[in-house]
């Protein structure tokens, strides 16, 4: 219990920089009252700690069409934080139903479930997720279901195998003798023993989504322009990497901060709920 | 098989080819007439079937967009990215699985603290991060290196650093995690009783016996690369396979995306089967175990 709480100590820096994220995606407005949409010519291309005419702060500066980069940081966590927990809570949600199903009726429906998992996972993730988005229309719905649909053969074998060895066991035997129906057995006792690994497998997958959604965006197949994503922003920042560093130095800063104490609280979480993942 | 229907009807979703390939004053009837040579007006099954036909004999069709057969234009890039993904490779398992070892060799020390913030950067920061931090040091700030292009060996060093910079973290951590594991094994004990120092232990026996899930990872890494291309190789205007794809995909060209995707799982898949055969050289129980069986 002791080291438990040691534990919860060392992570407690990365849940505050989470919370803080959390904060920004969904009132934006308390951390930035400019608008990230918003251009102005005449003041492209400031350096940090730019100060306005009217007296207006640009603490990161401004970008290549005058936005405000603090702003445009600020809104892109909301693209962020949603692309990769509406995804990470689709493909667990996907993987986990059909894993439990292919591993409890252990029939034709269960191995060609898992067939299709492996046809899924010997195409190259991120190249299917491009082709997918492409062919789809790059929005934000779009990168959701993309990223969701592509990923949930993981969780699917987690949960196939854990079924398989919880089925088994002599509780759910007797169970079947009480007269329990497969739903019942599935909802009611098999779910349970799975859910906290397949939580384990999403805290952890939940640090990649964040990084796979920034380099979607990155080539041009994620949030389109002029809505702000961090990593459409370094697109348009590489162009500019010898007069304004600053375009590019920030969006890398929150992906990483972001990544950084989401894996922390992820390797957290997964040593409390499940030792075994990889 | 079932890869090239997945990527088939993903591409077939994706809306009319024909728009975007001709000119923005091209009536109607030269859009049908174009949609009709390329084969595009006809059901969508009776395509399906003709593209395993065409597959079955090997013939991959020809790009919408360059009118030539994608088989060559694949050749062409292909070197690129095999020679980038080499490279790229041989950083990434040399200093991945170097730092594994000192981690473990050096547990606890300040040494291992040293690597910290390495492994941190390779997990949380994505690999077009990387190649821009790298771009505006050694291009922008030094001059020392190319950022763009494929012109020789000094242009080859940041793409490969930059996609390297994806598999070093983990590569590290799991070797480290199974040296761990290794050293405290009793034949550990035998050899250091019999005398011999910690490199020689280290060299002529952990890390045969630590090598199996090091290899696994390896092929698995190996597979990642040719997806972490796509990326590295927009960032850096190098003409390898991912660039390629990017192009294909914004122009809409089916052929060539089927192709690529088709032709690039494939390597992976023979990655994966290789990276297999290798358990056997490095392990030879492997062997023994499945003969008796």
């Amino acid at each position: 219990m002791n080291s438990h709480r040691k534990k919860l100590l060392r992570v407690a820096p990365f849940f505050v920089v989470f919370f803080i994220y959390v904060f920004a995606a969904l009132v934006p407005g308390t951390f930035s009252g400019k608008s990230p949409t918003l251009t102005n010519l005449g003041q492209r291309l400031q350096a940090p700690g730019y100060v306005a005419r009217e007296g207006e702060v640009y603490r990161l500066g401004t970008d290549e069409l005058g936005r405000d980069i603090w702003s445009r940081l600020v809104y892109g966590a909301r693209v962020s934080m949603s692309v990769s927990f509406a995804s990470v809570l689709l493909s667990a949600t996907i993987g986990g139903m059909l894993g439990v199903v292919a591993g409890y009726f252990q029939n034709v429906s269960g191995t060609l479930i898992m067939r299709i998992a492996d046809v899924f996972l010997s195409i190259p993730f991120f190249l299917l997720a491009i082709l997918t988005v492409a062919a789809l229309g790059p929005n934000l719905v779009n990168l959701i279901v993309v990223l969701g649909v592509a990923r949930w053969p993981r969780y699917a074998r987690v949960a196939h195998g854990k079924t398989l060895t919880t089925a088994n066991q002599d509780f759910i035997k007797a169970i079947v003798v009480l007269g329990a129906g497969p739903g019942r057995i599935l909802l009611r006792h098999v779910l349970p023993e799975i859910v906290p690994s397949l939580i384990a497998l999403a805290t952890v997958e939940v640090g990649r989504m964040i990084i796979f959604e920034a380099s979607l965006s990155f080539i041009g197949l994620g949030i389109q322009p002029p809505e702000p994503s961090w990593g459409s922003m370094l697109t348009q920042g590489q162009y500019y990497l010898s007069q304004a560093w600053w375009l590019s130095a920030f969006p890398c800063l929150a992906i990483f901060f972001l990544a950084l104490s989401v894996n922390f609280i992820g390797d957290f979480a997964r040593d409390a709920l499940d030792p075994k993942i990889e | 098989m079932g890869i090239s229907t997945i990527v088939f009807f993903a591409l077939h979703l994706s809306g009319d080819p024909v728009r975007l390939m001709v000119p923005p004053d091209a009536t109607l009837k030269d859009m049908d007439i174009l949609r009709h040579e390329l084969g595009l007006d006809r059901p969508l099954y009776i395509q399906y079937v003709e593209f395993f036909e065409n597959l079955s004999r090997g013939d991959l069709g020809h790009s919408y967009v360059q009118n030539r057969p994608v088989l060559d234009i694949i050749r062409e890039r292909f070197p690129y990215t095999v020679r980038l993904a080499l490279a790229a490779l041989l950083i990434s398992v040399v200093t991945g699985i170097f730092i594994g070892i000192v981690n473990a060799v050096f547990r606890g020390k300040w040494i291992e603290k040293m690597f910290v913030p390495f492994i941190l950067i390779g997990q949380c920061l994505p690999a077009f991060c990387v190649g821009i931090l790298l771009i505006m040091l050694f291009s922008v700030q030094l001059r020392w290196l190319p950022s763009t292009g494929a012109r020789g060996l000094k242009s080859l060093i940041l793409p490969s650093i930059t996609l390297a910079s994806l598999s070093i973290a983990s590569l590290a951590q799991v070797t480290r995690a199974n040296m761990l594991e290794q050293l405290e094994q009793n034949y550990v004990r035998t050899a250091r009783a019999k005398g011999a120092g910690t490199p020689r232990i280290v060299i002529w026996h952990v890390i045969r016996n630590a090598g199996i899930p090091i290899i696994t990872l390896v092929g698995l890494e190996t597979a990642n690369l040719l997806g972490g291309a796509v990326v590295t190789e927009t960032i850096f205007a190098w003409p390898g396979l991912g660039l390629l794809t990017i192009q294909a995909i914004n122009a809409r060209d089916f052929p060539l995306v089927q192709a690529i995707v088709l032709f690039v799982s494939i390597i992976f898949i023979a990655v994966n089967f290789l990276t297999d055969l290798l358990y056997v050289i490095v392990d030879p129980r492997i062997k023994l175990e499945k003969e008796s069986a």
